[in-house]
């Protein structure tokens, strides 16, 4: 039951669920159920209930290979199709660079400190041992079909990459080992000479992976590094850095 | 060694040889891979179409029994992925569940456009073309481990519940066609319907709790 909600059931409204959940409602009752559930908290508890049970349904089918002449048709389709990913409906980027870093590592949400702000509850860390872990950085700012030239920049080190297009950008980061324990990695943006500037926290997977977005607008940014730094981050770089590139 | 100004602390890095990178996408996880897609990497879908392109046509195919309209079917289920990546959303299930339920919604609507005629019993002309599926990899071990386990769970069901879930899910057919077929009033059809799914449910592990 959905927290203290009172249920409207209705008499037999329950026999619905099932067919809901298996698509074998007519398209006019299943929208009218859909209707019923958000005043019934029994049976949207119910077909929650239910619904993961069709997750694994599918692998009763005998499985078969797809064809290379079907895999030919969709990825050409899907080349020759511009994608018109940077619309309106994109999810917001900070939340997918939520999705894919702080719940990679299991933290809560992290306010993230604006640049020469002090971030409170954070200690000034001593300067660390330096990391030994170095990889190189490729920065790729790729542009869509229809935005401004791609613009490539190799980086010294490490198997990372740089996109940035269509009004929002990713470091892509791949082969970097697990952060120390009792560390996290952070992303820094550096303009100038000046202090790098604390972007997020992340964490890899175990494959070594990461996709964390950063700001679009790079305009200013000269660095961008990554580096290894306790728990909970830090206001300045304290060790040295495993990914590091110009921008 | 590079040394970069950092307020009070130097932060070096070691030189490397400066060369082109370009990641091999195929050891991301699924999550990470659709935050490319919705950002139009071709690359990043095409992992995601090896990965779950078979489970998506050993569905349409079990379902419309027809190499050619499943083929249509997870063709659509795909590019429909390539347009709407922005829609999915991790929080409601795995990017394989998203698309087997989408390959599942485009094949009864398939079904109900009447795309197919006598799609049900018609013998598949093109079945010695379907090969069925190697096992290549750990992960589709434990796959396949998991589907022995489901089709043991569907298959301790009573015959008559198994026979409404499976025309249900897999026929594509409404409870409605299936009272007609069975000769069942449509109440009967609904509660096997139920009793089946949840069955399956505690079968599969899930708690028998929350079902009244």
């Amino acid at each position: 039951m959905t927290g203290s909600e009172p249920s409207s059931r209705q008499r037999n409204c329950g026999n619905d669920t099932a067919p809901y959940v298996l698509g074998a409602l007519e398209p006019a009752e299943a929208r009218a159920f859909a209707h019923h559930m958000q005043s019934c908290a029994m049976c949207r508890d119910e077909v929650g209930a239910l619904a993961p049970v069709l997750d694994v349904l599918p692998s009763c089918a005998p499985r078969y290979e797809v064809s290379a002449a079907l895999r030919r048709r969709v990825m050409h389709a899907v080349r020759s199709e511009p994608k018109a990913s940077s619309s309106p409906a994109r999810r917001p980027r900070r939340s997918r660079r939520r999705w894919t870093v702080r719940t990679a590592l299991g933290l809560p949400p992290l306010a993230l400190p604006r640049l020469g702000l002090p971030r409170p509850g954070i200690p000034r860390p001593a300067v660390a041992a330096a990391l030994a872990v170095a990889v190189a950085l490729g920065v790729v700012i790729a542009a869509r079909s229809g935005g401004p030239p791609a613009r490539v920049i190799q980086a010294s080190v490490g198997n990372a990459q740089l996109r940035v297009a269509g009004g929002h950008g990713e470091l892509i980061v791949d082969h970097l080992p697990p952060a120390p324990p009792d560390r996290v990695y952070e992303l820094w943006l550096q303009r100038g000479n000046r202090t790098p500037a604390p972007s997020t926290l992340f964490a890899v997977t175990s494959r070594g992976t990461a996709v964390l977005g950063v700001p679009a607008d790079l305009t200013g940014i000269t660095r961008v590094l990554v580096t290894a730094e306790p728990s909970g981050g830090s206001r300045v770089p304290t060790t040295r850095a495993v990914i590091v590139t110009r921008a | 060694m590079i040394r970069i100004a950092a307020g009070s602390v130097s932060v070096g890095v070691l030189r490397q040889p400066r060369r082109f990178f370009s990641p091999d996408l195929r050891p991301f996880a699924d999550e990470e891979l659709m935050a490319l897609v919705h950002d139009g990497d071709a690359r990043a879908f095409e992992v995601i179409f090896d990965r779950h392109a078979g489970p998506a046509f050993s569905l349409a195919y079990r379902m419309c029994g027809r190499r050619a309209l499943a083929e249509e079917i997870v063709q659509e289920a795909f590019m429909s992925l390539w347009r709407s990546a922005a829609r999915y959303d991790r929080s409601r299930g795995s990017v394989r569940s998203w698309v087997l339920r989408v390959v599942h919604n485009r094949a009864i609507d398939a079904f109900r456009r009447e795309l197919s005629t006598a799609k049900h019993d018609v013998a598949d002309d093109w079945i010695s073309e379907v090969l069925p599926a190697r096992e290549r990899t750990e992960d589709e071990v434990e796959r396949r481990s998991d589907a022995r386990l489901v089709r043991s769970a569907l298959d301790g069901l009573p015959p008559e519940q198994r026979q409404v879930i499976e025309l249900a899910y897999f026929g594509g057919f409404s409870h409605a066609q299936i009272a007609d077929a069975l000769g069942l009033p449509a109440g009967t059809v609904k509660g096997r319907m139920r009793l089946a799914l949840s069955k399956l449910r505690i079968a599969l592990g899930e708690p028998a709790g929350v079902l009244p």
